[in-house]
């Protein structure tokens, strides 16, 4: 169940989406999600949805992997669609379990729900893309890049991208040993996967002390290593690889505009509004 | 009737994912009762992902583990019970002990069995005395124990558990002389005392000759060998194919009489001291 876990995994890759900036990657992100919560049309959702898809495609991600992702957030999409439809009260009533109760589900509700779970799948998407592409340390590289006119005001950005480049390092470490820990303390027979919910609180203990333990010791052993190389915060260090804008990075980022553009364009001009699409969130 | 049999299993992690890796590949062999077997091969041979499907803990994704010959996947619940069953104790046990207690941490997988107050604290001092952590450790943290008491401490936990077999992950790994000729003593003293089934997975070729019955030589996840250490340790350039090596000893040995001395091969420590001794000894005389 641990090795489930994907999230800030990294899948080596030659593809088109691998190959950008990581720094343009993170910006196009960034503008995604803008856009995305722009949308007020179905048709601009689709578009952007489509920018999604033919993202991932780009990547050659195995859909198994983005399958795993996006089952994690099952639950949550669940949940906020419930809530939609419960809470939501605009537009033609579809069903109420009795005669005047005020409950109803509607059509606005109805609308809202899929709205919503099309735009947190979409956003989902193309999130774990990011970290499906590219690796850890390039994409704290790029933070740091990004972050440097921070340093103007005194924020230790290179510390701060630093603390985050070994904290996504031990990611996959920490797995392996609470998966080891795990194994081990099952092999003694902790109710970890079986039991009823006290027993497997319980027998957590067993595994989370000696990982709370170990965790101590690799810090303090990564410390003394990265002294002994003469390790310093930050002044004067150099890169052993130096990130350029491409051709790639250009047409990524013009196709998301014309794509932000369209959404701009059928969202907030009522003229295309009534001409082709009617907005569903009033 | 063999107490452990493997049937072909497999073993695979990480499907459809390009990190596709076979740890284990149609493995078979089987372990008699008291016997001492010794699992010998590279790191990521698939040694441990192997000793994880002898204790149901990993259910082989072909084949089958018999255990007095019945499988232990037919259901979940035989599954769960052949962690008790055969006991495993993973690659430096010391970084999973988390009691309060030396004992409590030992007291760990009795409890786990529903065992009673009274049998625990039995089982908990015998296996302490097995493994010769000294009573007054008992009452102290584990984290305030030495790095080989820690190991031991942890090695009791699951002789605790009184196994039909014990699995030994790597058991002599980082330690030094004297904590890894403890640890052995330890399991010949187990043996001696209950006539118990040991399995003993090394990469340490003098462990293996050392202590074991017969060896079982893993490369890329097949069976590359088995034999008695004799037969294994006889035959150094199958060894030498699959990048291991014969025991230091045996290798000396064996350069002598090449030399021209007609000695005797040996396969244990005490045994290649006994040639050289008498060759001494010998060379005096004339």
């Amino acid at each position: 169940m641990i090795k489930d876990i994907t999230i800030g995994q990294f899948f080596p890759g030659q593809s088109f989406i691998h190959k950008l900036d990581p720094r343009a990657k993170i910006v196009l992100l960034i503008v995604y999600i803008v856009t995305l919560f722009l949308c007020k049309s179905f048709f601009s959702l689709a578009l952007m949805l489509a920018f999604a898809i033919t993202a991932v495609l780009l990547s050659r991600v195995s859909p198994k992997m983005i399958w795993k992702s996006m089952k994690a957030i099952v639950i949550l999409l669940v949940f906020t669609a419930v809530l939609q439809i419960v809470y939501n009260d605009k537009g033609d009533v579809l069903w109420k379990p009795f005669e005047n109760s005020s409950f109803a589900v509607t059509t606005g509700g109805v609308y809202a729900a899929v709205f919503l779970i099309v735009r947190i799948c979409a956003l989902i998407l193309l999130t774990s893309l990011l970290t499906y592409t590219t690796s850890a340390t390039l994409l704290t590289d790029a933070i740091e890049k990004l972050l440097s006119p921070l340093k103007l005001l005194r924020i230790p950005v290179h510390s701060l991208a630093m603390m985050m480049t070994i904290a996504l390092r031990f990611i996959p470490t920490l797995l392996r040993e609470i998966d080891i820990i795990m194994s081990a303390q099952k092999a003694r027979g902790a109710m970890l996967d079986s039991g009823g919910l006290g027993q497997r609180l319980k027998a957590l203990t067993s595994v989370f002390v000696p990982l709370l333990v170990s965790s101590f010791r690799r810090a303090a052993e990564l410390a003394t290593a990265m002294e002994c190389r003469c390790y310093t915060d930050g002044a004067n260090r150099t890169r052993m690889r130096r990130m350029r804008f491409t051709w790639r990075d250009l047409v990524a980022a013009l196709t998301l505009a014309a794509f932000a553009a369209a959404v701009i364009f059928t969202s907030f001009y009522p003229i295309a509004q009534t001409l082709i699409f009617q907005p569903v969130i009033t | 009737m063999p107490i452990l049999e493997a049937k072909g299993i497999s073993f695979g992690y990480g499907h459809h994912t390009p990190f596709e890796k076979q740890a284990v590949r149609n493995v078979s062999f089987s372990v008699e009762k008291g016997e001492c077997l010794a699992v010998i091969g590279h790191t990521g041979s698939g040694k441990s992902t192997l000793m994880q499907m002898l204790n149901g803990l990993l259910k082989p994704e072909e084949g089958q583990v018999l255990l007095n010959g019945e499988d232990i996947n037919r259901s979940k619940k035989t599954a769960a019970a052949a962690r008790f069953r055969v006991g495993l104790c993973f690659q430096y046990p010391e970084y999973q002990l988390f009691g309060e207690t030396s004992a409590e941490d030992i007291a760990f997988g009795p409890k786990n069995m529903g065992l009673a107050a009274d049998e625990i604290r039995r089982r908990v001092k015998d296996a302490a005395s097995i493994v010769g952590l000294p009573e007054e450790k008992l009452s102290v943290s584990p984290f305030d124990l030495s790095g080989g008491q820690k190991r031991r401490c942890a090695i009791a936990g699951v002789i605790a558990m009184e196994p039909e077999i014990l699995i030994l992950d790597e058991p002599i790994a980082g330690l030094d002389p004297a904590g890894r000729e403890e640890i052995l003593d330890l399991i010949r003293r187990y043996r001696a005392e209950n006539g118990a089934t040991v399995i003993i997975v090394t990469h340490s070729m003098e462990t293996a000759a050392e202590i074991a019955d017969r060896v079982l030589v893993l490369d890329r996840g097949s069976v590359a060998l088995t034999g008695t250490p004799a037969e294994i340790f006889s035959d150094p350039e199958k060894l030498n194919s699959i990048g291991l090596d014969v025991p230091s000893f045996t290798r000396i040995i064996a350069a002598i009489r090449k030399a021209g001395v007609p000695v005797e091969d040996a396969y244990t420590l005490s045994a290649a001291a006994d040639v050289l001794s008498s060759l001494w000894k010998g060379g005096r005389a004339t």
